[in-house]
């Protein structure tokens, strides 16, 4: 699973598998319904991005009978809107860095090093899987404002890579120990230092489970909102969810315009998604049987 | 190389972080900006402020109504609060300046008397402090489709007296009109009717009997219950608990529905939410005090309900701060507000410059009242202020009673203690 | 960076320390800044849910409650109902989320027509924004534009305020959170399936056991460890659910569908009193260790 690929998929059925059409035919039914309600949502905010509102009132289901793209040019040249989104980039992409960078040593000390109290700290950091983010978010808010980082991205990256510590070390841990330790011995014989064993040895084999480890905090960090919601307070440093909220708050009656910047917003992530959903689906699952 | 990664990041970190340290001051701006005429009055009065004092640099920072109650409790906290914010003065006024979070600008006072009326002043002093100024006068009043009415055989008329205005509703939903639009998503447009029908009951003096002797009193239960009956006649739109006010704005603009209770903000909200972009014509546009005459009530219906609304400036504001809210509140600059009919300035001579009749009367009104009530929810503070909103708009939808409704209240109160 | 142990053999090593210089110079940045971000926040929480605070300066003695918070926030309704809501996101998740994702990954198993096209769809939700996520619901519940406004006329029941309404507009959350997570959970269970010893299959279909037997005594219990697993992180998920709530419903109409971090978001930071916020997040806190625990202890014994 960690070779970043789909579920292998065995020839023998481990699942249901009907023989008589007629049941096959009810399978693909169901399949389709449940795609219809998974699906309708998603394709009738496009479309109505694309109609008026006196026709998303009397026609919301249907195809526009004029398509209007001045919905977009109007999103498009809101205030900040690209700019949210390069912050949510932005954010993302240091929290990433930050969490491989400081989850990765840690997970190569935990599988490779023997410490005093090495368990002990193990279960401190494995306590963070069940802390809900939301429990401390106003003293969070306080230690952010302490520190100096309120209204800066800062303010949202280093938590955020605090609270995804926890599922990253022990995935990394996890992926590691895969990884004999002969090899860390036969390193040791040779004079290496164990950074340089961390660095030449364990990283360049250990790049699947980094990767995951990479989409699911990314991921995460895109779609947060909570925390940016609280840190974050002039336009120009908001993440797209605060974007999003902030002008559907302002545009509240034009439902075609807000579904616009929704489609705008969602669009990268559905073409990363249909790009990359191998490596995405795979990660996510794998994180989460193994966490 | 990791070591270099640190680095750089260490140095990114100091980049982002440090302020910008540049000679310019930059004094930022956060208000309420659901209206694009208004948005673009304050973008020229900050690009005038800021071509006549270089080096100042006025950020702007407009936001939706809910949106900008729930954040600004946190942002008064940051290191770096917005200079100027749009405050409605009263209890949640007292909380910022208990909090130490106010600039003193007392000796100002003598350059706002220059430009403000006195009233504005004195709304947003606490204990002689001057913390800010009002900026705006509003009125909550009935808004009145009147072609609508008329089709239901109503009067204006009919609306002065409570059993008018009860009459009135039984006789539009015979026509198969929705007698009355509100938000209950909202809650604050709800709460205006318990704040009207409390201010009939008791009289002008009601609110300070409550604040001093605790809501237990006849005249709340009586305004409660009135408010209950009402709820119970179902005058409001479908799903009125799940609009939010521009939904319902939009709605009254597009002529969904008979009567609106709403500050006079809405004659510029109803045309710019209506699907038209226009709303209803100002010819067919009525504007009518709350009615007077509920039953038992003590008010003499001069009692009026609004605001006294303007901006407050936090502690760490530059002095340029607030000589941008004095320039802003001139009536320079308040004229186009008051000529594009989007509110009443508190600009001395200001009341000249409305060209809108209806805006003309509004002004009048105020100036007649024999009490002019700040809304309850700023009013009463932060907490029982969001509590009364809770329990007037549970109280419309027929949740709680009014005995409930006076030990929610109570309760809020003491808790805020 | 060589040490003593470095130069010792293996095998004496591996008994006492190995790198442990290293070992700490890797591992204080994580553990400072889960110190710092979370321990620490947590523990300023408990001291916090004591005092009336509104947050804006620090709390003064004057201001100390003890349990005070706590018993206000027994007996407020709005708390209660929040309660109440998370008990039913946490039903609807076991009883309608879990076994639809369940059917699904029977479905869509193995090398089948469709399959890798059809788990895209149902995983897609997943990765969109809850915001985003929970603004196209209220656009499908909105009860004049949207679908089920559509569907209402249809049916000739005339337009569903669904979210208008303060006891159904949990049920358009949970539609939402069905939506937005059963591919989630299908994915999981896909995933586990592979894990199955696939010589189980041939001897059931020797022994004549029909495709539902085979489901059933065979696949289901052999990714229970995965059931199990994805139970927990329902429920963990349940506890915290906020981001769509607040797009969709905002809590309302009458405060009808908080949920336990929605209730401490609007009532905490909205209303400035942090210290009652504060109570409600120790709250949430000990509710979510305790379950960890016990369901750590009882059911996930074996794993």
């Amino acid at each position: 699973m960690t070779d970043g690929a789909l579920p292998a998929i065995g020839r023998i059925e481990t699942t249901i598998r009907f023989r008589n059409p007629l049941w096959a035919l009810a399978r693909l039914l169901v399949l389709f319904t449940v795609a219809g309600f998974v699906l309708i949502p998603i394709v009738s905010t496009v479309l109505g991005a694309l109609k008026t509102k006196g026709e998303l009132r009397t026609d919301p289901f249907g195809l526009p009978e004029h398509w209007l793209w001045s919905n977009y040019v109007d999103v498009l040249t809101t205030p900040h809107v690209w700019e949210m989104m390069g912050n949510s980039l932005t954010v993302g992409v240091f929290t990433v860095l930050i969490t491989l960078a400081v989850s990765a040593p840690a997970a190569f000390a935990f599988a490779h090093l023997k410490f005093f109290g090495e368990q002990m700290l193990f279960n401190y950091l494995i306590l963070g899987l069940t802390f809900p983010f939301a429990t401390a978010i106003l003293p969070l808010f306080l230690k952010i404002r302490d520190l100096g980082l309120l209204d800066t991205h800062w303010g949202i990256i280093l938590p955020q890579v605090a609270f995804g510590l926890a599922s990253s070390v022990l995935l990394m841990r996890n992926a590691f120990r895969h990884i004999p330790d002969e090899l860390v011995e036969a390193a040791l014989i040779d004079g290496a230092s164990y950074a340089r064993i961390f660095r030449s040895i364990i990283l360049p084999l250990s790049l699947p489970i980094i990767s995951t480890v990479a989409i699911i905090t990314f991921v995460t960090s895109w779609n947060n909102y909570l925390l940016p919601l609280v840190v974050l307070d002039s336009p120009p440093k908001y993440t797209w969810p605060l974007g999003l909220m902030q002008f559907q708050g302002l545009y509240a009656t034009d439902w075609p315009k807000i579904l616009t910047y929704i489609t705008v917003t969602i669009a990268p992530a559905i073409t990363v998604f249909l790009l990359a959903q191998r490596y995405i689906v795979a990660g996510l699952t794998a994180a989460a049987v193994k966490g | 190389m990791k070591n270099r990664v640190l680095g750089a990041l260490a140095l990114v970190l100091m980049a982002t972080t440090a302020p910008s340290l540049a000679g310019d001051t930059t004094v930022r701006m956060l208000y309420i900006g659901d209206t694009k005429a208004y948005n673009d009055i304050l973008q020229g009065a900050a690009d005038a402020f800021s071509a006549a004092h270089p080096g100042v640099k006025i950020v702007l920072e407009p936001m939706e109504n809910e949106a900008l109650k729930a954040k600004l409790p946190t942002m008064l906290q940051s290191n770096t609060p917005p200079d100027i914010f749009t405050s409605w003065g009263g209890g949640v006024m007292l909380a910022h300046e208990e909090a130490g979070y106010l600039a003193d600008v007392t000796s100002e006072q003598a350059n706002f008397g220059k430009t403000v009326v006195p009233s504005a002043i004195s709304a947003f002093q606490v204990d002689g402090k001057q913390v800010g100024v009002a900026t705006d006068l509003s009125l909550v009043s009935i808004y009145v489709n009147k072609p609508l009415i008329a089709k239901a055989g109503v009067t204006v008329d009919d609306l002065k007296t409570w059993d008018g205005f009860k009459g009135a509703i039984t006789k539009l939903k015979a026509a198969g009109t929705t007698p009355l639009l509100t938000s209950g998503k909202d809650e604050w447009p709800v709460q205006f009717y318990l704040g009207y029908l409390l201010l009939r009951e008791g009289g002008g003096g009601a609110i300070d009997e409550v604040k001093k002797h605790g809501f237990n009193s006849p005249a709340f239960l009586a305004a409660a219950k009135e408010l209950v009956d009402l709820g119970k006649m179902q005058p409001f739109q479908d799903g009125w608990l799940s609009k939010t006010w521009p939904d319902s704005a939009g709605q009254f603009g597009d002529g969904q529905g008979a009567m609106y209770l709403m500050g006079n903000w809405i004659i510029a909200q109803q045309g710019q939410d209506a699907k038209d972009g226009k709303g209803i014509a100002p010819a067919d546009l009525a504007i009518v005090p709350f009615p007077a005459g509920v039953p038992g009530g003590k008010g003499l219906g001069t009692e009026t309900l609004g605001g006294i609304a303007g901006y407050e400036i936090s502690a760490k504001a530059p002095p340029e701060a607030t000589q941008f809210l004095e320039y802003f509140a001139s009536r320079d600059v308040q004229k186009k507000i008051a000529e594009g009919g989007l509110g009443i300035p508190s600009a001395i001579g200001s009341a000249e410059d409305l060209k809108d009749p209806m805006l003309q009367l509004v002004a009048q009104q105020i100036a007649a009242s024999s009490k002019h009530q700040n809304f309850l929810d700023q009013d009463l503070g932060p907490d029982v202020g969001r509590v009364f909103n809770d329990v007037a708009t549970a109280l419309a939808a027929g949740t709680m009673s009014p005995e409930e409704a006076a030990a929610a209240l109570q309760e809020a109160m003491d808790n805020s203690k | 960076m060589s040490t003593a142990a470095q130069r010792l053999p293996f095998s004496v090593s591996l008994r006492g320390q190995r790198g442990w210089k290293t070992a700490l110079i890797f591992v204080a940045p994580a553990i400072l800044l889960f110190t710092l971000f979370i321990v620490l926040p947590i523990i300023e929480a408990g001291g916090a849910s004591l005092y009336n605070w509104n947050g804006l300066r620090a709390p003064s003695p004057d201001k100390f409650i003890g349990l005070g918070n706590f018993q206000q926030l027994l007996g407020n309704k709005t708390f209660q109902r929040a309660l109440g809501n998370t008990g039913l996101l946490i039903a609807a998740s076991l009883l309608i989320q879990l076994p639809m994702a369940l059917g699904m990954a029977a479905l869509l198993g193995g090398r089948r027509w469709g399959s890798v096209t059809f788990r895209m769809i149902f995983f897609l939700p997943f990765i969109l924004a809850e915001v985003a996520a929970g603004l196209i619901f209220h656009y499908i519940f909105d009860g004049d534009v949207g679908l089920i406004s559509v569907v209402g006329q249809l049916f000739g029941t005339g337009p569903i305020a669904l979210l208008a309404d303060p006891n159904l507009a949990i049920i358009g959350i949970l539609v939402a959170a069905t939506w937005k997570y059963f591919g989630f959970h299908m994915m999981l269970y896909i995933a586990g399936m592979q894990a199955i010893d696939k010589s189980l299959y041939e001897a059931a279909e020797i022994d004549g056991a029909n495709a539902l037997q085979r489901f059933i005594h065979i696949t289901v219990p052999g990714i229970a460890t995965t059931i199990r697993l994805s139970i927990f992180f329902a429920i963990l998920g349940c506890l915290q659910f906020f981001d769509l709530v607040v797009p969709l419903t905002g809590g309302g109409p009458l405060n009808g569908s908080h949920t336990i971090v929605s209730f401490l978001y609007y009532f905490g930071i909205g209303r400035m009193r942090v210290g009652f916020g504060d109570a409600v997040g120790v709250t949430l806190f000990v509710f979510c260790v305790v379950i960890a625990i016990a369901y750590r202890w009882l059911v996930m014994r074996d794993d």
